[in-house]
């Protein structure tokens, strides 16, 4: 089990060497720099150069690199042309929306989506699966940012039962909380149960043809027991696996919710500073989301030997 | 915009009695001198936090809050809506917009333009010109603090005026008749010219540009590349909290010291009534506008497009504007050299050309939100509103202008030659202008290779002339009203590298910044248009005005000017 | 059920080859009694029929026979009218005709789904072969996937569009970055486990090329997995292309791909709702076709469901 571990941990590294230099890469050959955002439209040729000598944004590409590997592996992830804020002052003034939106909207598919997939697949081929089938199209047929559109005017501006904008901490008010992430949840849930029901359909069906199942109904045992006891349980491992692959389908997810439902999370900042050119930051948001998805991999990885006893290492 | 007498302070100082009397002929009874200087928080309801004239709906309980101690307009917070992410609290080192208008609750200037545009003492108790106009000597205001609990001193005037003028062009052009400025005591700091020029204290009160702000060492000896993270001014509202791109937090500052004049535009008396300001920053707008309409907010800042003010003027919560007092210039600025419109014919064909009418309805709505303008500064400035020299090139589209162009270019054998359109698709406003752009250049026979990209992509193009020839935006209030603040029309001095090959333009300018009379001065600014009409440092579209959109229960916040920014002064009903 | 196409009468039938017009007419007569026997699936193919003549008209000089307007005619006096007889879905804030706006959508959406799923399935079947058989490009190609795998792919895209620049070519480009490292996954799987079955080892034994077994044997039975997965591709493309649209960084605004339509009615969803929702139905129609064409193959195409119901 260690030695797994230690393996799986080690064939990370080269993946964010990769995923390093691509970031560098993609964040400085990208056109513009925030010398001239940061200089304003009434700036003209003089400001924008002096702003970029300052901030040392006309150095070489080669210079530029060394000089960022160098601090990234030292651990320093730089900070913030604009704010001059760091990555880690950034981020945890950023994670709280982003985590509560995820984790609530993973909560959400899960709950929709595991029942309707083992119904769809209980009943193979019926109306219901039909009907289960289509809705799970729908989920991920729908653009999230028209959806969240419908969303915001029915809900929110017509009905007032949910606030417009913004976020609210649940330590300075629990259900504010709730009534500002109960929006984008819907949304990333819908999204989300979509992919489940998909995924879990799918194994059930398989599982549902395997001998044991065969056995188990040929002793007599109820139905509900055979689905619930041996069929899900056996298909838990692919579950897994979407719910890991959800976990970077809800980031993605994010950064459309939040600009939306004008969240300040992650997904947002991410998006503003791709927009802003803030190379150190972007740089480094997508090195840690990456990161953060090859860790939800190594756990889904290590869930599999936990649920699945014929997992063997 | 500016009043250019060489005896300005005088004149300035003869406007403020009129503009009290006229307050008080409004219909106050109250003192107009106001109370002694108590503390922002019991100062009585006192005289002109209501705007003037032009967005008078005259405050209902204007009688009825003069009682001194409890004053019920204190309290609560005020969220103000801002439309992109602040870039930087260095402001003396960014022209944008958002990042200025928080720095407006939260630092101030030397001097203040007031109602009428005439300079009024802010930080500065006193000053004083020599009679042969070559020594300006000024004295600051005593006891004032900044929010670090640091004594304003006189150097910090000095070096924060100093750093101001390192950027600004008008700052530049000034200093071009300084010789020295330094401190001469706590309080006080003298200039010495190398020409008298009147210019010195409207450089104190710019705004449009880089806004001169007296700043605290901890915050000027920062070289901007190490990131501002805090904004420290002496304002009626000191900073609290920012996070980059949500929003930034400012609350009352308890220890603040108004100056005793009536409020006029920036100038003036200022408190600070709300215990905190929250400024959002909310970047989609139907987000906003809905946020407005439940209350989530209180004030957008800035513009709201024209095309949400019917729909939000039937609800009574809100009160919507069109501010016809405050226009921009929009237009397509062009590639001076290289491509093209090196050639001022072909600048001109395409300005004869150009469907001006149509591009406006494009970018801002309907006709109330703009009016065609044939003069090079804007029509509601004093330097505008004439058409000589316009004739047959400005919106001369549908009387000839069209089939002139086409000969002109066909003449000139540039039929085929390709032609670099830039679009950002992260600006909607221009997005229109940009089609019309190329359609116009299409129709001329031009080969035109449409670029669309985002902002941050355009502004990078943009610095290198062989990778565009047309690019589109808009600029307001001095910038667009005053070509001494117009580096568009300045050699060299912005995009479109404008090269002035007469000199005439230049010349323009160096007279200009030394003219003494109204007269003169609008006789020189006529001539300058005569050589903007033939040279067309840019195509001008016309002048527009923003709508603007705050909750009818905010008071007091709305300028003359219209635009909604000054949250001091403001409370909630 | 029986009779549907699945892995293994297709491994048998390429094995043993039996004439062309055989298989051909057994292939016909199989697709459609699938296609009558799953209704999702016959109305998703439906209306990817449709939606993809009109792009093919569109793409031709008979467009105006279909819209009448010229999709990029700017008339600035006609911005923002609602739906009429002239404008059966309104205009938009330059007074361009929304329907014939959306019809030419068609077009590039489409296009941008299609060049995405295509050049996909290409590079995916390439890639995934090359490493089922090599295990030096395994370990190399499979590292870089699961390096562009790792990032959230709206995010990957958002980050590759700011470098390359917002062009239609772009955008499938990214698109096609972004998707081929789980397609190749899938491929390589099935490499994986066909290069084990019996046929596979009685051609080698035969005395088969590794490249004539690559090709022969094996490419063409990643075809059903391919398949499906291309189908949530194409749809996701279309829907990846409206996200980027609406994120400011997608296909230029003046051309008109229906994530361009429906960003540009964002600001008037107010006051113009139908700038946004007719481009929004045909958008959803489609990518809902695809996702009810992309299930219904997995259903038909999957060996392993033949039987359950």
């Amino acid at each position: 089990m260690t030695a797994y571990v230690i393996k799986r941990v080690i064939a990370v590294i080269p993946v964010l060497i990769f995923v390093g230099v691509l970031t560098f890469s993609l964040v400085h050959l990208a056109p513009g720099d925030a010398a001239n955002i940061m200089a304003g439209d009434y700036a003209g040729p003089d400001d924008v150069k002096i702003i970029r000598e300052e901030l040392g944004l006309n150095k070489p590409l080669h210079t530029q690199f060394l000089d960022w590997a160098g601090r990234t592996l030292r651990g320093d992830l730089g900070k913030s042309i604009y704010s001059g804020k760091t990555v880690a002052e950034l981020v945890s003034a950023r994670m709280g929306p982003t985590i509560s939106l995820t984790v609530a909207g993973g909560i959400l598919a899960v709950l929709i989506g595991v029942p309707l997939g083992v119904l769809a697949a209980w009943r193979f081929g019926s109306i219901w699966d039909r009907a289960i089938q289509v809705w799970a199209a729908l989920g991920i047929s729908i653009p999230g940012f028209w959806l969240g559109f419908i969303l915001i005017w029915g809900l929110a501006v017509s009905l007032r039962w949910f606030p417009v904008i913004g976020y609210v901490s649940p330590t300075e008010d629990f259900f504010g909380w709730i009534r500002s992430i109960t929006l984008p949840t819907l949304l990333l849930g819908v999204n989300g149960s979509a992919i489940i029901i998909r995924m879990t359909r799918a194994s059930v069906l398989e599982v549902l043809r395997e001998d044991f199942i065969r056995t188990a109904r040929a002793k007599g045992l109820a139905e509900r027991i055979v689905l619930f006891r041996h069929a899900l349980r056996a298909s838990a491992i692919p579950i897994i696996t979407v719910i890991g692959f959800l976990a970077a389908a809800l980031i993605t997810g994010a950064v459309v919710t939040e600009t939306v439902f004008t969240i300040p999370g992650l997904g947002r900042l991410v998006a503003e500073t791709v927009q802003t050119r803030d190379f150190p930051i972007v740089q480094s948001m997508l090195m840690l989301l990456a990161a953060f998805y090859v860790g939800v991999n190594l756990i889904v990885d290590l869930a599999y030997v936990f649920v699945d006893p014929r997992v063997r290492l | 915009m500016g009043i250019w007498s060489r005896f300005l302070r005088r004149t300035a100082w003869l406007v403020l009695p009129v503009t009290v009397a006229v307050l008080v002929a409004c219909g106050s009874e109250e003192e107009p001198t106001a109370a002694p200087a108590a503390t922002p928080t019991t100062a009585p309801a006192a005289t002109a936090t209501s705007p003037p004239a032009a967005t008078a709906t005259a405050r209902p309980t204007a009688t009825a809050t003069t009682a001194p101690p409890v004053d019920d307009r204190v309290g609560g917070q005020l969220k103000v809506a801002l439309g992109a992410a602040i870039s930087t609290l260095d402001v003396h080192r960014t022209t944008g917009t958002t990042a200025n208008e928080v720095a407006f609750a939260v630092q101030e200037f030397l001097f203040a333009y007031d109602d009428n545009l005439a300079p009024q003492p802010m930080l500065v108790e006193d000053w004083d010109i020599s009679s042969d106009g070559f020594k300006w000597t000024f004295t600051l205001r005593d006891g004032l603090t900044f929010h670090n609990g640091r004594a304003v001193t006189a150097e910090d005037a000095v070096k924060s005026w100093t750093r101001w003028a390192e950027r600004d062009n008008y700052g530049s052009l000034i200093f071009g008749f300084v010789d020295d400025i330094q401190a001469t005591g706590d309080l006080t700091f003298e200039i010495d010219m190398v020409e008298p020029t009147a210019l010195i204290l409207e450089g104190m009160a710019r705004i449009g540009g880089y806004y001169p702000y007296v700043m605290p060492p901890e915050m000027y000896n920062v070289p901007a590349a190490e990131g501002a993270d805090v904004l420290i001014g002496t304002g009626p509202y000191k900073f609290k909290e920012w996070v980059p791109g949500d929003h930034l937090l400012v609350e009352r500052f308890d220890d603040y010291k108004p100056v005793n004049t009536t409020a006029s535009f920036m100038a003036g008396k200022k408190e600070a009534l709300f215990d905190s300001v929250d400024y959002v920053v909310v970047p989609d707008v139907n987000a906003k506008i809905a946020a407005l309409e439940v209350g989530q907010i209180d004030i957008i800042s800035g513009e709201i497009p024209g095309d949400f003010v019917d729909p939000l003027g039937t609800n009574s919560d809100l009160r919507v504007q069109i501010i016809r007092n405050n226009s921009s210039r929009d237009g397509a600025w062009l590639d001076h050299v290289d491509g093209p419109f090196t050639d001022a014919r072909v600048r001109q064909a395409f300005a004869m050309a150009y469907p001006v009418e149509e591009a406006l309805l494009s970018a801002v709505g309907d006709s109330r939100f703009w009016q065609t303008c044939p003069s090079m500064m804007l029509c509601g400035g004093k330097w505008g509103g004439f058409d000589d020299h316009s004739d047959g090139i400005y919106n001369a589209r549908n009387s000839g202008g069209l089939e002139e162009a086409k000969q002109i270019i066909e003449d000139l054998g540039l039929v085929g030659t390709d032609v670099v359109v830039l679009s950002a698709g992260d600006r909607p406003r221009f997005a229109g202008p940009a089609e019309f752009s190329r359609q116009t250049l299409e129709e001329l026979g031009f080969n035109v290779d449409f670029k669309a990209t985002d902002w941050a992509t355009q502004t990078n193009w943009r610095e290198k002339p062989e990778l565009w020839d047309v690019f589109h935006t808009a600029g307001g209030g001095a910038w667009g009203a005053n070509p001494l603040l117009n580096s568009s029309l300045a050699k060299n001095k912005y995009w479109n590298k404008y090269q002035d090959e007469s000199g005439r333009m230049t010349d323009g300018m160096n007279r200009l910044a030394r003219a003494t009379s109204a007269d003169e001065q609008l006789a020189i600014v006529k001539e300058m248009q005569e050589v903007f009409w033939n040279d067309i440092p840019y195509v001008s579209f016309g002048d527009t005005f923003a709508a603007v959109a705050t909750r009818a229960d905010i008071k007091g916040s709305e300028t003359q000017f219209g635009l909604p920014f000054n949250v001091y002064n403001a409370w909630r009903e | 059920m029986a009779e549907a196409i699945a892995y293994e009468e297709a491994l048998i039938e390429v094995y043993e080859d039996p004439p062309l017009r055989e298989r051909a007419r057994k292939w016909t007569s199989t697709a459609w009694r699938t296609l009558r026997t799953h209704p999702n699936l016959m109305f998703g193919m439906a209306i990817l029929v449709i939606m993809s003549l009109i792009a093919i008209i569109t793409f031709t000089p008979a467009a105006t026979s279909i819209a009448r307007y010229d999709p990029q005619e700017l008339s600035a006096r006609e911005r923002v009218e609602g739906p009429s007889a002239d404008h059966w879905f309104g205009t938009d804030a330059f007074g361009r005709d929304v329907y014939s706006r959306t019809l030419h959508g068609a077009k590039v959406s489409l296009r941008v789904a299609a060049s995405v799923a295509i050049l996909v399935s290409i590079i995916g079947v390439t890639l995934g072969i090359l490493v089922g058989y090599n295990r030096l490009a395994d370990n190399i190609v499979m590292r870089i996937m699961d390096g562009l795998m790792s990032f959230p792919t709206l995010i990957l895209a958002l980050a590759l569009v700011a470098t390359l620049g917002s062009s239609l070519n772009n955008v499938v480009l990214v698109i096609v970055i972004v998707d081929t490292p789980s397609m190749t996954r899938v491929v390589r799987g099935v490499v994986l486990s066909l290069r084990e079955r019996t046929y596979v080892e009685a051609a080698r034994a035969s005395g088969a090329s590794t490249i004539r077994i690559m090709f022969y044997h094996i490419a063409p039975n990643t075809l059903a997995p391919v398949i499906v997965q291309a189908s949530v591709f194409f749809a996701g493309a279309i829907l990846t292309e409206a996200a980027l649209g609406f994120l400011g960084v997608g296909i230029p605004e003046f051309i008109p791909s229906w994530g361009n339509i429906i960003a540009s009615g964002r600001s008037f969803i107010r006051i113009g709702f139908w700038i946004a929702f007719f481009p929004g139905i045909f958008l959803g129609l489609t990518v809902l076709a695809a996702n009810l064409v992309g299930d219904g193959l997995r259903d038909v195409l999957d060996p392993r469901l033949r039987g359950a119901e």
